[in-house]
């Protein structure tokens, strides 16, 4: 089912305009239509192509 | 003159770097009030570094390719005492207390930093109509954009204001400009160039490189901002090679991929006939032109949108309460990514991992492709769509045929290869496999020799 657009909105702080919101809704919804395909192909196991690494080794002390 | 001429006449003495440098700035005083093309122009240290330049090289001291060579940095780059706006009301008094990784390569090689370039407002657009520092015009015809988002830095190549200039490109903002203005620009790979001191826009699509007169002056720049540093974690650690062709140029053998799919769909007739006759060109020089079918790059296009519309507006969500401060193109993008859910763009970056596993299997078909860089030369100042088979906003057609490179972290360069029925200069693109930045430079300077475009330039 398409996303409300106008209805996330409604839930974000700093409010988006009403005239500002107009101008996203169409191309959000465009942009939507072209993902939702393709990541249903995802296999559950894959990864995100950006991993965090991990963090340094603690340094040790003497 | 190329940076190899120029810096022959800088070691022979018939040019020193204070009467280039001088000439420079004369140039930009006189040219930049009608091309916008800087933020900053840093004459006064521009003047000293170029006294330096000249002392060490009376002294003996030769930094190299670019000692004494007047360079200018898209005001995206952090420079250590010299204002850096990133195009942005918001940033316009912010004074680092840093250089930019980039910026200190530069000046340790020698460079004579002579100002910041003007962009599209954070990077984040293809036209540089910027709201606060002027709209950049395009040296060919000043009625046209420079492209974006590093139009300032394209523009002063092109005007002949300086011979080489740094950009960022995150969806085609080094190689738009460089197809629109008729400079060679080169993005290199995801980690060959390290993003510290830049100010942000996408953590994993933004790429660093040089806008150039031509691909050998390209390939000096790389080598010398190229390398690992610590201080960028996705930096690599591949070595560096020497990235400059060198005589006698051979292309045989080198198989060129020349898509069959997307690349050519949606082209101006001129641009479609420019970048064929150039592969055809390459054949005679015994590359091999391999038609073939590519990934379908749509599908890198929505990836790339979905990132960088996530990342850019988490970057700069702590301003979004001074929306007046913001132009309304850029605020357009900013909203529309503070409403796409955290699932959304960690499935895009799941997508990306397929997406980029499965370009893999051009590698073994081909050794490069050659593309478009922009389905047409530069639109018109204020121009919102282009009608190619149907009308397509101007941000979204000028990126189509390179923000996907910038999802698979590959590298490639743009360089002029014809001129429209209006005169305006168009641009091919050459795409390789990570880190191949020499094979690309080497197809691309072979390219440019057979194309003989370099000694064209705008009448200003």
């Amino acid at each position: 089912m398409p996303r409300d657009w106008k209805l996330i909105a409604k839930g974000i702080a700093p409010e988006i305009l009403e005239q500002d919101l107009e101008k996203v809704v169409g191309v959000l919804q465009a942009l939507e239509t072209q993902f939702v395909p393709l990541h249903l192909r995802l296999e559950h196991d894959t990864e995100p192509a950006v991993i965090f690494p991990p963090s340094p080794a603690p340094e040790e002390h003497s | 003159m190329n940076l190899q001429e120029i810096g022959k006449a800088l070691r022979q003495k018939t040019l020193s770097s204070v009467e280039l440098v001088s000439d420079t700035l004369r140039r930009i005083a006189t040219l930049d009030p009608r091309l916008r093309a800087f933020i900053t122009v840093t004459a006064e240290l521009a003047d000293s570094q170029s006294q330096q330049a000249d002392q060490e090289l009376a002294a003996g001291k030769d930094r190299g390719p670019l000692h004494g060579i007047p360079v200018a940095v898209k005001d995206v780059f952090c420079t250590q005492g010299i204002r850096t706006t990133c195009g942005s009301k918001l940033f316009h008094d912010y004074i680092p207390d840093k250089n930019a990784a980039i910026v200190d390569h530069l000046r340790t090689a020698g460079a004579v930093i002579v100002g910041k370039t003007n962009m599209h407002e954070l990077a984040y657009g293809v036209t540089s109509t910027n709201p606060y520092f002027g709209t950049v015009r395009n040296p060919w015809n000043l009625d046209c954009i420079a492209g974006g988002s590093s139009g300032g830095s394209g523009t002063a190549v092109a005007a002949g204001l300086v011979p080489l200039a740094m950009g960022s490109d995150t969806g085609g903002s080094i190689r738009i400009p460089a197809s629109f203005c008729g400079t060679v620009g080169l993005k290199p790979s995801f980690g060959r160039v390290s993003r510290y001191g830049v100010l942000p826009l996408d953590y994993s699509l933004d790429h660093m490189g040089p806008l150039a007169q031509c691909v050998r002056d390209a390939a000096l720049a790389l080598n010398i901002i190229s390398g690992f540093d610590p201080r960028d974690e996705t930096s690599s650690r591949r070595p560096v090679v020497p990235y400059l062709p060198v005589a006698p140029l051979s292309i045989r053998g080198v198989r060129v991929g020349l898509p069959e799919n997307f690349y050519f769909e949606r082209v101006s007739p001129s641009v479609a006939a420019s970048v064929r006759q150039a592969a055809r060109l390459s054949e005679q020089e015994g590359a091999v032109v391999v038609p073939l079918r590519v990934p379908d790059i749509a599908e890198l296009n929505a990836i790339g949108r979905i990132i960088l519309l996530s990342e850019a507006s988490a970057t700069m969500e702590k301003y979004l309460h001074r929306r007046e401060d913001f132009g309304s193109d850029v605020l357009a993008l900013l909203d529309q990514g503070r409403l796409l859910p955290a699932t959304d763009y960690i499935n895009a970056q799941r997508v990306r991992r397929m997406l980029i596993q499965g370009f893999q299997s051009v590698w073994k078909q081909v050794d490069c492709l050659i593309t478009p860089t922009t389905p047409t030369s530069a639109p018109k100042i204020g121009q919102s769509a282009i009608d190619l088979n149907g009308e397509e906003d101007v941000r979204i057609a000028s990126t189509r045929l390179v923000r996907g490179v910038n999802v698979l972290g590959l590298p490639a360069l743009s360089l002029p290869c014809g001129f429209d029925e209006g005169g305006m200069p168009l641009g091919l693109q050459i795409i390789g496999p990570s880190f191949q930045e020499a094979l690309i430079l080497r197809v691309g300077a072979a390219l440019e020799d057979l194309l003989n475009l370099t000694q064209r330039h705008p009448v200003l």
